[in-house]
């Protein structure tokens, strides 16, 4: 394949007429023709990228500029939606919003430097049991769902069994069981260690491979350079060598914080917290959508949610991404 | 680098090794053996405080003295000789002599006898169920006014069933439906017993002389022919039952007798079931075969099932099981097995089944293996399998009475220290957690009263382990319960801070002591056979289920699922969102009634989630018709103009006075009634009679009863069961609104409605009623909630699943307000499940003819009195047809209550953006009662939010202030044909 799109390209004398556009259209046609095998390679993932992602996000902005119930044909109400969102809509700025960001920003980065943290001490195990630290640590995103209703909720019961109340109480730190997944003054807390707990997940795994490829010569030269100690080590040579990775672990944290909200209806029950205390932006998407079929309104606050966590990503790529002359 | 590698390692193989050897020795527990040395009399030795002794106790004491020597006193049911004024009965003269019809359940009834000579005798009584319900006949039985024993409060007379018929028809896709469940009518005599307590006949202890029997009416119509009192049959040994018959040698031969082809069983609960494994008999293929029996549908002591084989000589043969018992842990299930009418000999008496994680093939056998033989004629026998509790009835008597002395405890502890409060935390239990106790000096015998706990409960331990030679879940649940008196029994002084400890035990026992009782057994067939016949047949294994599945996963890729009928020009489409069994019914009624009638077609197809409505309709995939939807769901769906108005047709007001306009009122939007309801839910006060007798209350009538009783209930430990998050019976018996009569606005600022708001919350705040009661059918078992609001499911479970306090409850309309008019006001909302057309729908006519016959008495009624046929009493079908509700088989008393609190059904109207309040209440409830807000300021801040969302709303949906959504008024208690 690589061979024949390096031929030079045989000059076609029969399309020599008609305006220039029409020519670059046939040149073009053409060359897709040409290149037929490659097209037909693409053709799978092309075709549910688009069916599954594009034509989904494109119709999500579109529906969030009319007014639909799920019933009657979508209305068109130009940025009405956006407008009432930033006027109108105390609970996405009372809650929902203030919400996801102290949410995203604690487990967000305070995931990844977790994950980094552990990642590189497991590196420093010998191999033969690093797989099986890995694992454990692997394991809590991969149970997700069952692990935080069998494991969190039991641990932190309202009632005085619950194991957190119970040992306060054995401690004497405490004098009567809390309510720790009903009291609105706990619940976002709960979450977030919860989220952190659970944030050990693709990123995590991507980064101990990226440890895994740095080349160790560079630390025998970094060494005769004059590096002192391993945090120098990290800053100079690990770091800069596995960016790529950390890039990629970077955008997997923001994503999965930023549409977490399942996990404030998993430890409550309730699709809408006490006092809106775990509201997040997706749970203002859930309420919308299928408890006021404002489905509209629920596009807006999604797309809403989608820039938020682009400008995230470009932020992570001014980080982390590799520059041309890297 | 590598020396530290290996230091890991060898660290890492260490820990393993420990690991290893630790698992090894807490492992080692396990083969423990139980050592059987506590008698059931041992655990009986207390002394009870109930006026009326339990059985077992009163067997204990009984003397053997020797009964008399075939002494019989027979009792003519007609002439009786007294009776209570509210009897209702006939006297009926037939072929075999005069007999008595007692129609209904209430009253009593009192016939004389004379004994001839002191002893023991049986009682049996000679009758026929007469036409009723579905569960047994149950009455009470006194003798000389008295209850001879607790148990004979309730004296259960079955009634006997079968399926209407063999092999089930299967439906058009193959799966096999049950069959309409039919009684058998015929007189029958039944010595009284109860297998909860005796696997054998009960014993009552007479003096000679004149004596009265009376039988009390708790449930169900009864004819009575005869009693008679018989001197008790003793069973003899296996032993004895061997010399008795002559040695036999016969040819290999057997017969299976497939679980599900019985002849008759004591009750509709009792069902079969569909399996799918390798061996399983007969073979499903892939499809709904009912070819096993039992499992958690037969697990009630007392219930049994008939079967009939035949066997070709005369001679001995053996009985072979193949069964499944393995959902209790290692616990073994108990079947007491008759042969022909009767128990063979002594070891057939509540023979064990053992817990085993498979079907397994076992004979009948005794302890060291060898199978127990039967003698049988040439020719037909009958087999009965009766489910038996009474080896555990020792236990059971011994833990209740361990919890009665531990709350004895508990309020012993509590008058010291006037803890007064109930919950679990300090501030609720009125508890000063800083103050140090000295406990011994105000009741010095705290100590041995907790050691005796300990080692009360040490032997119910020792008795039930050495019952299964196993530990159990309830064990388990009591060393817990040991763990935490232990430690309370070390340092006393800390009771009163962990008063909270009693309720824990309480609680942890009680789960698992409601479930002591059940006798579970799943059958798939029983072998007869003749001693050493190799039958060839096999149980399933782990290598054999690999190819079984995977046929079946291949199956799977041919095998037609889809029920949907072509789309014919005349069929509709009907979407379910309920169970199987429910649509299965259904589609069976429609093909045998509504199609012939019509002729309209109906697909009938399962919804399992309510959503995919709405995702369907985006879709363009949308049924005609959609049954069992949520009660907000039909107005919800109108404000978008997805569903149909059904008053656009003309007989909609005819239909629509099959139903109770409080339950309607939640259908109707804008002028508009949008479907239909099904089923509805009532909610009731239930309470506990003897309780209240007890402490001499009265059942409260208004909310001013409940408060005045509260202080009584309190004072001894006890309290009022409220749903917490139901607000709306307050507002409307203050006779507020939550909206104005536009549908607008919300009303929530008026005077009545702060009113309401401040009666709902005060009940927390005021009353301390507790906050969170997760299981109140529970606590009104136990008897520290006796009386509570509740709806209709907690009426069936106690019907079903609480035969302890059978006739000790009742249920009372809901407590009310007393208005100006002197009337007592009791609304409360009646949730119903709606049916409603799509308005997109192309058939709307014939889908309203569907609706109309649905919705029908003769249909509903039918449809209730087969669900509760098919599945027992918990599948109460609780129509909201009015006429047909009438109809199911009620007790007198409770429709009556059910009837007066439908005259206060008042359902909530949906507006739009309606889902505010509940939830907005919901903050405001916290706000008040947990933060301490007053009420007035937590109203007001919910009272502007609904109202923003009310307005953003109205504007989405194009309303303006002129407009008009005519919620429906209903200001006076539903009259309209009610004839109790």
């Amino acid at each position: 394949m690589s061979l024949k799109t390096e031929q030079p390209l045989q000059p076609v004398f029969r399309t020599n007429t008609g305006p220039l556009f029409i020519r670059r259209l046939r040149q073009f046609a053409l060359e897709c023709w040409r290149d037929r095998l490659v097209y037909l390679f693409l053709a799978p993932f092309m075709l549910l990228f688009t069916v599954f992602i594009i034509i989904p996000v494109f119709m999500a902005a579109f529906l969030s500029f009319t007014a639909y119930d799920g019933f009657s044909f979508p209305k068109f109400v130009g940025i009405d939606n956006y407008v009432a969102l930033l006027t109108q809509d105390l609970v996405f700025l009372k809650y929902a919003l203030p919400h996801t960001f102290k949410f995203a920003i604690i487990v967000g980065p305070g995931g990844y430097i977790l994950a980094f943290l552990f990642a590189w001490l497991i590196h420093q195990l010998p191999k033969k049991l690093r797989d099986y630290y890995t694992l454990a640590f692997y394991a809590p995103s991969m149970a997700g769902g069952v692990a935080l209703s069998v494991v969190w909720i039991a641990f932190f019961s309202g009632d005085r069994v619950g194991y957190l109340n119970n040992f306060l109480l054995q401690a004497g730190w405490i004098h009567e069981p809390q309510l720790w997944l009903q009291n609105p003054k706990y619940l976002l807390n709960v979450m977030i260690l919860v989220s952190l707990w659970i944030s050990f997940s693709v990123g995590f795994l991507a980064l101990l491979a990226g440890f895994q490829t740095v080349n160790p010569e560079l630390y025998e030269a970094g060494r005769i350079d004059g590096i002192r100690n391993r945090l120098q080590e990290i800053f100079y040579i690990t770091i800069p060598s596995m960016k790529p990775q950390m890039l990629f672990s970077a955008v997997m944290s923001i994503i999965t914080t930023l549409k977490a909200g399942g996990i404030s209806v998993q430890l409550t029950g309730m699709t809408i917290t006490p006092q809106y205390a775990g509201h997040l932006m997706i749970n203002h998407v859930d309420d919308y959508a299928f408890l006021r079929f404002e489905f509209g309104y629920a596009s807006a606050v999604s797309v809403v949610l989608l820039l938020i966590s682009y400008f995230a990503m470009r932020f992570s790529y001014r980080l982390f991404g590799t520059k041309e002359e890297e | 680098l590598t020396r530290r590698n290996k230091r890991l390692l060898s660290l890492f193989t260490a820990a393993v090794i420990l690991l290893i050897v630790a698992v090894r020795i807490f492992g080692s527990e396990d083969q423990a053996v139980f050592a059987n040395d506590i008698t059931p009399s041992q655990l009986l030795d207390y002394e009870s405080a109930e006026e009326i002794p339990p059985y077992a106790a009163l067997l204990r004491e009984a003397e053997p003295t020797g009964p008399a020597s075939e002494a019989i006193s027979e009792i003519e049911a007609v002439p009786f000789a007294a009776k209570s004024e509210d009897v209702r009965f006939e006297v009926v003269t037939e072929e075999g002599g005069t007999t008595l019809h007692w129609n209904g359940d209430q009253g009593w009834m009192e016939w004389d006898f004379t004994i001839e000579e002191d002893g023991l005798y049986n009682l049996e009584i000679e009758y026929m169920p007469l036409e009723g319900g579905y569960s047994s006949i149950i009455r009470g039985l006194q003798i000389d006014g008295a209850y001879p024993f607790e148990e004979a409060a309730r004296i259960e007379l079955d009634r006997y069933w079968k399926d209407s018929k063999f092999p089930y028809d299967r439906n058009e896709i193959g799966q096999e439906i049950r069959p309409v469940q039919e009684e058998i009518i015929s007189w029958r005599g039944k010595l009284v017993s109860d297998f909860e307590v005796s696997s054998e006949p009960l014993l009552f202890h007479l003096a000679k002389g004149p004596h009265k029997l009376r039988m009390i009416g708790i449930k169900e119509p009864i004819a009575f022919k005869k009693f008679t009192w018989k001197t008790p049959q003793t069973s003899m040994s296996y032993s004895k039952y061997r010399g008795a018959h002559p040695d036999s040698t016969l040819k290999d031969w057997y017969q299976v007798v497939e679980a599900e082809r019985f002849v008759q069983k004591s009750n509709t609960s009792i069902q079969t079931a569909s399996g799918s494994e390798p061996y399983i008999s007969p073979d499903p293929k892939g499809r709904i075969m009912y070819n096993t029996l039992g499992g958690d549908r037969w697990r009630n002591p007392g219930e049994w099932v008939e079967w009939q084989f035949e066997v070709p000589e005369q001679g001995w043969y053996e009985l072979d099981l193949k069964y499944f018992q393995g959902t209790r842990g290692k616990t073994l299930a108990y079947r007491t097995i008759m042969l022909d009418g009767a128990v063979p000999y002594r070891e057939m008496l509540h023979y064990a089944l053992p817990a085993n994680d498979n079907f397994q093939i076992r004979p009948l056998r005794d302890k060291d293996g060898t199978p127990f033989q039967f003698y049988l004629s040439e020719g037909k026998h009958t087999l009965r399998m009766i489910a038996d509790a009474s080896p555990v009835q020792p236990a059971l008597l011994a833990l209740r009475h361990s919890l009665v002395e531990l709350s004895e405890l508990e309020k012993g502890i509590r008058a010291i220290t006037g803890i007064n409060g109930q919950g679990a935390t300090a501030t609720s239990l009125n508890l000063d957690m800083n103050r140090t106790w000295d406990i011994r000096r105000y009741d010095p015998n705290v100590d041995t009263k907790i050691q005796k706990l300990i080692s009360d409960l040490q032997s119910v331990t020792a008795y039930l382990d050495g019952l299964n030679q196993n530990k159990t879940d309830l064990t388990y649940a009591i060393a817990v319960a040991l763990n935490m008196l232990n430690k309370l029994a070390d340092n006393e002084n800390d009771i009163p801070n962990k008063l909270v400890d009693f309720s824990i035990i309480q609680n942890n026992i009680n789960t698992w002591l409601g479930q002591i009782n059940y006798q579970p057994v799943l059958l798939d067939y029983l072998v007869v056979r003749t001693p050493n016949t190799k039958t060839g047949l096999k149980e399933p294994t782990v290598l054999s289920r690999i190819p079984y599945n995977t046929v079946n996963f291949f199956r799977s890729f041919y095998l037609e699922y889809d029920t949907h009928k072509l789309n014919k020009e005349n069929s509709i489409t009907v979407w379910v969102q309920r169970g199987r069994d429910y649509a299965e019914l259904l589609r069976q009624m429609v093909e045998q009634d509504f199609t012939p009638r019509t002729g309209i077609h109906v697909n009938i197809q399962l919804m399992p989630n309510p959503n995919q409505l709405i995702l369907g309709n985006a879709a363009g995939n949308q049924p005609d018709i959609a049954l069992g939807m949520a009660t907000e769901i039909p107005s919800d769906y109108a404000m978008r103009d997805a569903v149909l108005d059904l008053t656009k047709f003309k007989d909609y007001e005819a239909v629509s006075q099959r139903f109770n306009p409080g339950a309607l009122r939640s259908f109707a939007y804008n002028g508009g009634a949008y479907a239909l309801p099904e089923v509805q839910n009532v909610q009731v006060l239930f309470y506990r009679t003897d309780i209240l007798e007890q402490l001499n209350l009265k059942v409260p009538d208004t909310w001013d009863d409940v408060y005045a009783m509260l202080p009584t209930l309190q004072e001894n430990g006890k309290t009022m069961f409220y749903p917490t998050k139901e607000f709306l019976p307050f507002f409307y018996q203050n006779n507020a609104s939550f909206y104005t009569e536009d549908g607008l606005r919300t009303a929530l600022d008026s005077e009545e409605a702060i009113a309401g708001f401040k009666q709902w919350t005060d009940l927390y705040t005021k009353y301390s009623l507790p906050l969170e009661t997760p299981v109140f059918f529970n606590h009104f078992r136990e008897g520290d909630m006796p009386i509570g609001i509740a709806d209709f499911n907690t009426y069936l479970q106690l019907q079903v699943a609480a035969p302890e306090i059978t006739g000790n409850w009742k249920i009372a309309p809901v407590p009310g307000i007393k208005q100006s008019s002197g009337e007592i006001a009791r609304w409360t909302a009646q949730p119903v499940s709606a049916a409603l057309v799509i308005k997109k729908s192309k058939k709307q006519e014939q889908a309203w003819e569907f609706l109309k016959w649905w919705t029908s008495d003769e249909v509903q009624s039918q449809y209730g009195n087969d669900m509760e046929s098919y599945y027992g009493l918990e599948f109460r079908w609780n129509t909201a047809n009015r006429n047909a509700l009438s109809s199911l088989a009620w007790p007198t008393e409770d429709l009556k209550v059910i009837q007066e609190q439908s005259r206060w059904a008042k359902n909530m109207p949906y507006v739009p953006g309606y889902y505010y309040l509940a939830r907005e209440m919901d903050f405001a409830w916290s706000r008040t009662v947990l933060q301490g807000i007053p009420a007035i300021e937590s109203l007001r801040e919910s009272f502007v939010e609904i109202q923003r969302e009310m307005s953003r709303k109205q504007s989405s949906f194009g309303l303006g202030d002129t407009d008009n959504l005519h919620i429906p008024v209903i200001d006076k208690p539903f009259d309209g044909g009610i004839d109790p």
